[in-house]
């Protein structure tokens, strides 16, 4: 017997969480369901094991909302993947080794956000992780690098880190700030304004740094990775033309964040280039509604506005699917939208100054550079496919098998978009990301081979 | 609008398409061929590539033959053995009633004068196919079929037929062909082309071009999907069916195993849009694990389905077009089509410049479903 | 690579790595524990080279172990449990068969 919702949120984040609880309060039935063991999302990540002690104002507010959501008992499975959501919605999961099908008469992806793959020689050492990574070792595991760790890459992730990794004691051998040098970008003087709080967050985070000492090194670029079996030693250049060779034991990465869109890339949404952000995200309409029916994308999914803006978006969606389904009435849910908007574009008025200050540094890509880690291809391999007549990226993959792997073009996705649109002059907006095809995560031939036909 | 003059028109990008241009640029003719998303983007991208004469229709066993001489050296005809591995293709009977359809088959094969397929029992195919269960009964075999690369022979095909001068265009569907004196003009999206000859190559979408021309075809739709797990150490060596399922199981030679054999997916003509479904691919699932016990835990990372035509006897046509002038057809496959490439090539080629072809296309005529239909009445 | 801040683990439990017994805190992510060890958690399937955890998000599948059950599970979603017993993976899958 296949369980019937209303409505099926994949993403137990900041917006998977709001929208699931507006949604239950306007009387839905609801299933969330999350890849992570506990609720909390990346940012909020292990918010009920951590010690509430060196909380700020975000971690208090994220583990309020997530009480809130146990309190209200909403159905919600935990360890659960999604691996393929056919029309009507049949939404298949999976569960320890078990597979179940949800029918949904809607479905909010609130697949939040993943570091934007930037490879360079060496990425694939052990030694080598992401900013990201980092912070959920802190804070899901309690645990930061034994030897000082070298910090590279570009945007405020790398720096906020940074900082609590130093309030916990940790060492940091340097931060190679990735950004292009002379970023004449200024924001404009209204956002400045309504964001005054984030900017000077932003700053205090710098002057922490600082004042530790630590050195910086700005206009890096020709990183790389060295060492036999695991990270020894990085070379990089700075803005100045200066070379460096350094003792590593730890390096971590980090060019920004980009929209997880597979899921919605795969259910047919139209995707849409946002330049500044250099990434593609679902379009959505007003009320999160993707360009397939039913499908609806709230958070950093959506586009990278951060934890407050995703806990709007989950809301908004929620009502969306409200309307969709009849519940509430028309004119407060209009109403409620209206006041959401107002708070939301108030939330992301630094984000065109932000994502254009740190947009990733275009660095020249050698041909022996690893672009896809599950199948290890080279960018050469993917240029010489060009070459021989691949015409875009879903061919160069046929061709190279890169994207083939477990991570389905995750990893090398936008990588290789870059590579195969330069090697044709054209661009990653016109190029596009790989055609995603189930299952967005792998089953066994087992789990397959035990699901019932149910007609 | 670019306008091209050319000898012939080649519509659709596939593999047959591409064989045929190829042959004809090869007799000395001017060919450009028009496909409107990219080279192999439909049933010959999403091919397993089989490369099977055991078990086909006695109407192109011949034409297969013929094709199987030029698998064995790939290299003199495209300049790439195209990942061909001959590993042989079996067809096993797991159970003693699926023996009778197999010993009818020998007999007709026989009584025909062919003997390339064998029929084997349970310690030879257990020395072919170790890893499967051991309580089958028997299979039919030949050793020297076996499987390629499908990516590496269209590769091949288009490096082959551009460098014997075929002009290529691809993002151009033909949206309209007239006759423009004793020529054709076909329009496409950007470009116009004037030819003398047409060849159909438009795979599922060959009965829209055939209507262009005059001719009416009912033409059906496979959307066969294939299920692709992680690769693993070498399993399997030949490519195996099995009586009474929908199954076919091959390793590729990166290590992934190749699971298909026509189980169908959805589809939208229209969109060139397919969609696996997964409950119809647990049968697949089931009856890889059956015959092949320890499968179990492998990983499947993707899964796809392609799109190709099907014709009402599933075998292909290779015709001239009965009604339009200079017009030849090649399509409806229904899934059988890979193996028949380098031969169909020079069929079509036959058709168009002589009119005729000494070669074995008899029972792939383009008028034998009205012939049928009538018979039938 | 990595430590604990606390240096006792606060709710150890006893967990299996190639046979091996480590300790590991209750909850928290298998490959965690893994770069407190070290950082490899498998040799790449293809060329034989150490791999780590490199997302802890489920992005990049590079950090796959083998469960007691014979599947495969990404470490960085596996929370720990006490008695758990996990081997690394090196080389490609060998389908057993007599």
């Amino acid at each position: 017997m296949t369980k019937s919702v209303e409505l099926l949120i994949v993403g137990a984040g900041p917006a998977g969480l709001s929208a699931a609880v507006r949604a239950h309060e306007l009387g839905m039935r609801v299933l969330l369901a999350d890849d992570q063991p506990a609720p909390g999302g990346q940012i909020w990540r292990a918010i009920e094991r951590r010690a509430t002690k060196h909380f700020d104002a975000e971690d208090r507010k994220g583990l309020e909302l997530v009480r809130r959501f146990r309190s209200l008992a909403i159905d919600y499975s935990p360890s659960t993947e999604v691996w393929q959501i056919e029309p009507g919605f049949q939404v298949f999961l999976r569960s320890s080794g078990t597979l179940s099908k949800v029918q949904a008469n809607a479905v909010l992806l609130a697949c939040g956000a993943m570091e934007r793959p930037a490879p360079f020689p060496g990425w694939t050492l052990p030694g080598v992780i992401t900013v990201g990574a980092g912070q959920i070792m802190l804070k899901s595991a309690n645990q930061i690098p034994q030897e000082p760790v070298w910090i590279a890459g570009s945007g405020p992730l790398a720096l906020l880190y940074a900082t609590q990794l130093l309030k916990a004691g940790g060492r940091i051998a340097g931060m190679l700030d990735t950004t292009p040098p002379n970023r004449n970008v200024w924001p404009t003087p209204a956002a400045a304004l309504s964001a005054t709080s984030d900017i000077l967050r932003g700053l205090g985070w710098l002057k922490t740094i600082r004042r530790a000492g630590i050195p910086i090194f700005r206009g890096v670029h020709d990183l790389r990775a060295e060492g036999d079996e695991k990270l020894s030693r990085i070379t990089f250049v700075d803005a100045d033309n200066k070379h460096y060779a350094e003792d590593a034991r730890l390096l971590m990465i980090h060019e920004g964040v980009v929209p997880r869109g597979h899921i919605a890339s795969a259910l047919g949404s139209e995707m849409v280039w946002n330049d500044d952000a250099a990434s593609f995200a679902p379009k959505i309409d007003a009320w999160g509604e993707t360009s397939v029916a039913g499908l609806f994308v709230a958070g950093d999914g959506a586009g990278i506005a951060g934890a407050a803006a995703a806990c709007v978006s989950g809301k908004v969606a929620a009502l969306g699917v409200a309307q969709m389904l009849n519940k509430g009435r028309k004119e407060d849910i209009q109403a409620e939208r209206q006041r959401l908007a107002k708070e939301w574009n108030r939330l992301v008025a630094l984000r065109s100054f932000l994502d254009r200050r740190y947009r990733p540094a275009s660095a020249p890509i050698d041909d022996d550079m690893m672009v896809c880690r599950c199948e290890n291809v080279t960018a050469g391999e993917l240029r010489d496919a060009v070459r021989g007549g691949a015409a875009g990226v879903n061919q160069v993959k046929a061709y190279t098998r890169c994207g083939m792997g477990p991570c389905q073009g995750r990893q090398c996705g936008y990588p290789a978009a870059r590579i195969v649109s330069e090697q044709l002059n054209s661009t990653v907006a016109e190029t596009g990301l790989f055609r995603v095809r189930p299952p967005y995560r792998p089953i066994t031939m087992g789990e397959l081979a035990s699901i019932e036909d149910e007609g | 609008m670019d306008r091209i003059e050319t000898d012939v028109l080649v519509i659709g990008g596939g593999l047959h398409g591409l064989s045929a241009a190829l042959q004809i640029a090869r007799r000395g003719k001017k060919v450009v061929l028009l496909e409107r998303a990219h080279i192999g983007r439909h049933a010959s991208g999403a091919s397993a590539a089989g490369v099977r004469t055991l078990g086909r229709h006695f109407e192109d066993l011949d034409l297969s033959l013929e094709a199987k001489r030029y698998w064995s050296d790939m290299p003199a005809l495209v300049g790439d053995d195209c990942g061909f591995h001959a590993h042989g293709q079996l067809r096993v009977a797991e159970t003693s009633a699926g023996l009778p359809s197999l010993e009818r088959r020998i007999r007709q094969m026989h009584d025909l004068g062919y003997r390339h397929e064998v029929l084997i029992g349970p310690e030879e195919i257990a020395r072919i196919v170790p890893a499967m269960k051991r309580e089958v009964t028997a299979a039919i075999w030949v050793a020297d079929d076996g499987a390629a690369d499908p990516h590496r022979t269209l590769k091949a095909f288009f490096n082959a037929a551009a460098a014997s001068g075929v002009k290529i265009l691809e993002r151009e569907g033909v949206q309209a062909i007239e006759r423009a004196g004793n020529d054709w003009l076909a329009v496409a999206r950007t470009v116009r082309v004037l030819a003398h000859s047409i060849v159909n190559a438009a795979g599922a979408w060959s009965h829209q071009i055939a209507a262009m021309v005059g001719d009416h075809f009912e033409l059906g739709t496979k959307a066969s999907m294939m299920i692709v797990t992680e690769r693993i150490e070498p399993f399997v060596a030949p490519v195996v069916s099995a009586v009474g399922r929908t199954l076919s199981f091959k390793q590729s030679d990166r290590g992934t195993l190749v699971i298909g054999g026509g189980l169908q997916g959805r589809y939208a003509l229209d969109r060139e849009w397919t969609e696996p479904s997964f409950a119809v691919l647990a049968d697949g699932a089931k009856a890889a694990c059956e015959l092949f016990p320890g499968l179990e835990q492998l990983r499947i990372n993707r899964v796809w389905s392609g799109l190709e035509a099907k014709t009402p006897d599933l075998l292909p046509v290779i015709d001239l077009s009965p009604t339009a002038p200079d017009v030849a057809h090649v399509f409806g496959f229904s899934g059988h089509g890979f193996q028949l490439v380098p031969a169909a090539g020079f069929a079509v080629a036959d058709l168009v410049i002589d009119g005729k072809t000494p070669r074995a296309i008899s029972g792939l005529k383009a008028t034998r479903f009205a012939d049928q239909a009538k018979a039938a009445e | 690579m990595f430590r604990k801040l606390q240096p006792d683990i606060s709710r150890p439990v006893a967990i299996r790595i190639d046979g091996v017994a480590h300790d590991a805190e209750d909850g928290e992510p298998l490959a965690a524990v893994f770069h407190r060890l070290g950082g490899e958690v498998r040799k790449h399937p293809l060329t034989d080279e150490p791999r780590t955890a490199y997302c802890m998000m489920g992005v990049c599948f590079e950090c796959l172990v083998t469960l007691e059950d014979g599947s495969t599970a990404q470490a960085c979603l596996t929370p720990v449990k006490s008695g758990m017993s996990v081997t690394r993976q090196a080389g490609m899958k060998v389908v057993a068969h007599d």
